[in-house]
């Protein structure tokens, strides 16, 4: 898709060029007596607007781009910029343009829609904007225009595009993020062209037999000069060819006058025959490769309209689908050099109704940032949690005209998931997710960072989250093939059952990571209203309802090196309650009372790396192979299989004594015998002031907990049937409880019940086959 | 993903009621085909020693890996779990803990109690029981005990490392061979939340 926009983007370019260029007297001496024709251009161009309306009494607004320029970057309103382009007319080829563009800009000052453009009337004050928009490049195009065979129309239409150089800017508020040296290589060959009839419409018919690009970003960072690598986040890489895909362009939108698309695209597998085939890649000291991609997706109904006066958005850019449906499958997942094995997800995004609210797909832009200024106090859900500061304080540090973009996104899927390691197949059976929410993106200056231990040069992607309402499932995991049956365990590897919450945040994106290029975050998040199924089987489970989770991130960082995907965290810390842990119903069940837990940490660090636990062994006997342990009455299991995938996460935690004054620390309270179910009422026992230490004092705390956790799908037994096999690994060298209290609540009084609890010196392994209840 | 464990290991230990069930047949079948777990392994406790080590400050002749407590180098290479119940008092701990537990067939599922098929001494007819979720932990087939072995201690201090520590051992437990187990425990709320 991304591809195809691209070299559309480029034909139109060539095209636009060529119809432009103006011809000196001198210039047509130098050509004549040649074969075809090569035309120099020089172009200083400036544009004040462009628009584009779908308005047509009844609905659609106005689109508009403002202050428009091409010239050469290093001067973009003096120095032109150059291009040189050879047209020729081949017998077999049809007419070819062959462009070599030298050094170009391209700049968009500002984009806006319908209510949010502002006024001539005050000089545009109150514009907001999607931003500014800045692409520079340097490159070649060949493009080959010929007509059908005779007797028929359209068009045969065939590109190569080679970009050697290229730099994107986006600029919200004086500040930018930077995406530098893009290299970018695309080749489309024999695309038709052609307008056909459905009987009920006609329609512009683009057929691709077959496309391909590849791309390399050198570096992506936050910053108004080139990236450096303290400030980048990584290289990013994608190569993929695909074959009888297509694009049908309706006209007429969603509401009235618009766009709508009907597109296939379909993966070209047979490059995945040698190497890495069709790939994505993240490097930064080390790469993470999603290889040797396969697939197909049918996109129906896309539309694009201009919408106007949505409820938080004004007057927005509206993109729908009736359904996305297809599959995606990657043979290789690599981190680190390590595999981890092939993922496939089969997907449709389809309308859906849940709870009597209808759910599409859509997606709504406008430019500025919603929720501006906003105080959020009256927010009865984040108040509650004492959240609503948090809110507060990230929206304060924009205005009702700053500019950035604000989404409306809604959605409703299923899926079936599938993970193979080696030959073995792991099923995440009938996913469902749907939900709503809004967001913001905007660059921001580091001055007003959320946190005011950051570097005030460093500015960073400032991400609101509002009201994000999520919901999601799975019925449970089938091991082998579809056809198994069906189990629980996902529940041992992070995945709720059922969940449902609302989401409200503030996310700021550095570049950089704890070395090197990488990621840098820093986010204050709160879920109410959550309720999260912890396990469940023939259509009754165990709830955790009414859950409030706030948590704090300061400092996390991102990066890849020869260990794996490596998340350090600064400081984290959190409160979570849960009212009610239900049995049952996941709302109405009989409770077993409400459970709270508070985190406290700093320097806590996970690893998630390719390879599982790698080992053959006799579970429940002794025996060398699968024959002698099954004789002694055991199952063999194999991990290690021909290529050892597997998925390893390892997990260290520092727990930190409690921090009175900030309010911080680590503990677990139970509570009962509530009056009217209300938290603080009843009796509760409390694991007080949980904290970790080195073995010999209560200052030095470096060692932490840590628990390493592997997950395979070996082959087991003589018959080498799938099996979910997982290893647990816990150590700390000491984990203590400053005390266990009693607390009373009708009292507000409390006692300790021990006065301490001190455990030290433990190395706990498990090692579990994970299969259906025969 | 703590919060799930921790869960887990809550709903486990803090149930405020449990009973062990015979399981009948029309039961067994009515559950056949649903989802749930099995599970099957190995626990293992500071099969080589834990963390502490030798090498730590301060850990000299006190932690050490289990080679060196055999060759006397080291006094302790099993986990410990101290537990002090009375402020500025003694402890009194769970030391040198360490061995293996192997076991086969361990279910859970979550299902609704059916008063007429299921039958655990009269219980299910209770008021309110007929028709309540609970977690049903299947026991194990088989449980077997490899050099499964601690102490029960008391100490001055609550560090083996301590300036001054003392401890009387009060007696030592080490486990060897297979327990077999039947029927099932549940897990459901009662009383007032």
């Amino acid at each position: 898709m991304k591809s195809l926009l691209i070299i559309l983007l480029s034909l139109s370019v060539s095209l636009a060029n060529a119809e432009l260029v103006g011809m000196d007297e001198t210039f047509l001496e130098s050509v004549s007596g040649q074969t075809g024709l090569t035309v120099e251009m020089h172009k200083l161009i400036k544009v004040e607007d462009i628009r584009y309306s779908d308005k047509d009494g009844t609905s659609g607004e106005i689109l508009d781009f403002k202050d428009i320029a091409i010239g050469h970057p290093s001067d973009i309103n003096n120095k032109q910029a150059v291009s040189v382009h050879t047209v020729d007319i081949d017998g077999n080829d049809g007419l070819v343009i062959v462009s070599d563009f030298q050094a170009t800009r391209l700049q968009i000052g500002s984009m806006s829609v319908g209510n949010h453009r502002g006024s001539v009337a005050d000089n545009f004050a109150t514009r907001q904007s999607f931003g500014q928009i800045q692409y520079d490049w340097t490159g070649t195009n060949t493009l080959s225009i010929n007509g059908k065979t005779a007797g028929e129309s359209g068009f045969i239409i065939s590109s190569d595009t080679s970009i050697t150089d290229s730099d994107f800017r986006w600029t919200t508020n004086g500040n930018t993020l930077q995406v530098n040296d893009i290299i970018y290589n695309s080749s489309l060959t024999n695309m038709t062209i052609d307008i056909e009839d459905n009987g009920v419409k006609a329609y512009l018919a683009l057929r691709m037999p077959t496309m391909s690009y590849d791309y390399n970003v050198g570096s992506v960072c936050f910053s108004d000069v080139d990236c450096v690598a303290a400030n980048s986040l990584g290289n990013f890489a994608q190569s993929r060819t695909y074959k009888n895909s297509s694009i049908f362009v309706y006209g007429g939108g969603r509401e009235g006058t618009g766009i709508t698309m009907d597109m296939h695209f379909e993966f070209d597998d047979s490059v995945n025959a040698s190497g890495d085939g069709n790939v994505s890649s993240y490097t930064d000291d080390a790469t993470v490769k999603i290889a040797k991609q396969s697939g197909v997706v049918d996109v129906v109904g896309f539309t694009f309209d201009i919408g106007t006066a949505e409820t938080n958005l004004g007057d927005h850019i509206a993109m729908q689908w009736d359904s996305v449906t297809g599959n995606f499958k990657t043979d290789l997942v690599e981190i680190a050099g390590n595999k981890v094995g092939a993922f496939e997800v089969r997907f449709d995004f389809s309308d859906g109704t849940h709870n009597s609210v209808d759910y599409k797909n859509q997606l709504k832009l406008a430019p500025g940032i919603a929720f501006a200024g906003n105080d959020f106090s009256s927010d009865a859900n984040l108040a509650a949690a004492g959240f609503d500061s948090f809110m507060t304080n990230f929206y304060a540090k924009v205005s009702s005209v700053s500019d950035g973009i604000s989404l409306y996104n809604q959605w409703n899927m299923t899926a079936d998931y599938f993970y193979t390691d080696d030959t073995n197949t792991l099923m995440a059976d009938n996913f469902y997710a749907y939900g709503e929410g809004y967001s913001t993106l905007d660059i921001r200056d580091g001055s007003l960072s959320i946190d005011n231990t950051n570097d005030a040069n460093d500015d960073f992607l400032a991400i609101g989250i509002r009201n994000y309402k999520v919901n999601y499932g799975l019925d449970g995991l089938r091991v082998g093939d579809e056809t198994s049956s069906l189990q629980n365990g996902h529940e041992m590897i992070g995945l709720y059952s059922d969940a449902s919450f609302t989401l409200n945040g503030a996310i700021e994106v550095r570049g950089g990571g704890a070395s090197g290029s990488g990621i840098n975050i820093d986010a204050d998040m709160l879920i109410t209203d959550g309720n999260f199924t912890v396990t469940k089987s023939g259509g009754v489970g165990i709830h955790l309802d009414a859950v409030t989770y706030e948590f704090h991130m300061r400092d996390m960082t991102m990066d890849v090196d020869n260990d794996g995907i490596k998340l350090v965290l600064g400081e984290l810390w959190s409160e979570f309650a849960a009212n009610d842990i239900r049995f049952g119903d996941r709302t109405t069940g009989k409770s077993l009372g409400g459970i709270a837990m508070t985190q406290y940490q700093k320097g806590s660090e996970i690893i998630i790396s390719g390879g599982g636990a790698n080992v053959n062994r006799c579970m429940g006997a002794n025996g060398a192979d699968a024959t002698a342990c099954s004789a002694n009455g055991g199952t063999w299991i194999d991990t290690i299989g021909t290529d050892g995938e597997g998925l390893t996460i390892k997990n260290k935690r520092i727990l930190l004594q409690e921090n009175i004054v900030e309010g911080k620390a680590n503990s677990v309270t139970y509570e009962v015998n509530r009056t009217a179910g209300v938290a603080g009422t009843g009796q509760a026992i409390k694991l007080n002031n949980m904290y970790t230490a080195d073995g010999y004092d209560d200052s030095t705390n470096t060692f932490g907990v840590e628990n390493t956790v592997t997950v395979d799908v070996a082959s087991a037994g003589t018959t080498g049937a799938a099996e979910l096999f997982m290893t647990h690994n816990v150590k700390f060298k000491e984990l203590n409880i400053d005390s266990v209290q009693l607390l009373h609540g009708p009292s507000s009084t409390s006692s300790n019940m021990l006065q301490g609890i001190k455990m030290q010196n433990v190395d706990f392994t498990s090692q579990l086959s994970v299969s259906p209840i025969p | 993903m703590i919060f799930k464990v921790f869960t887990f290991l809550f709903v486990f230990i803090s149930f405020s009621a449990q009973a062990l069930e015979e399981i009948s047949d029309e039961s067994l079948a009515n559950v056949s085909g649903q989802s749930g777990v099995s599970l099957s392994g190995e626990l293992n406790l500071n099969e080589n020693g834990g963390p502490l080590t030798s090498a730590d400050i301060g850990n000299t002749g006190v932690w050490g890996t289990c080679v060196e407590k055999q060759a006397a180098s080291a006094e302790r290479c099993g986990a410990r779990i101290a537990v002090q119940p009375n402020e500025n008092g003694g402890w009194i701990a769970l030391d040198e803990m360490k061995g293996k537990i192997s076991f086969e067939g361990l279910t859970l599922k979550s299902r609704t109690i059916d008063g007429v098929l299921d039958d655990f001494g009269g219980d299910e007819n209770e008021v309110g029981i007929d028709g309540m979720t609970v977690l049903e932990i299947g026991l194990p087939d088989k449980v077997t005990f490899e050099k499964f072995q601690y102490s029960v201690v008391t100490s001055s201090q609550g560090r083996p490392t301590d300036t001054g520590y003392q401890q009387q051992i009060r007696h030592g437990v080490n486990f060897n061979g297979s327990v077999n187990m039947q029927g099932n425990m549940l897990v459901f709320p009662t009383g007032n939340p």
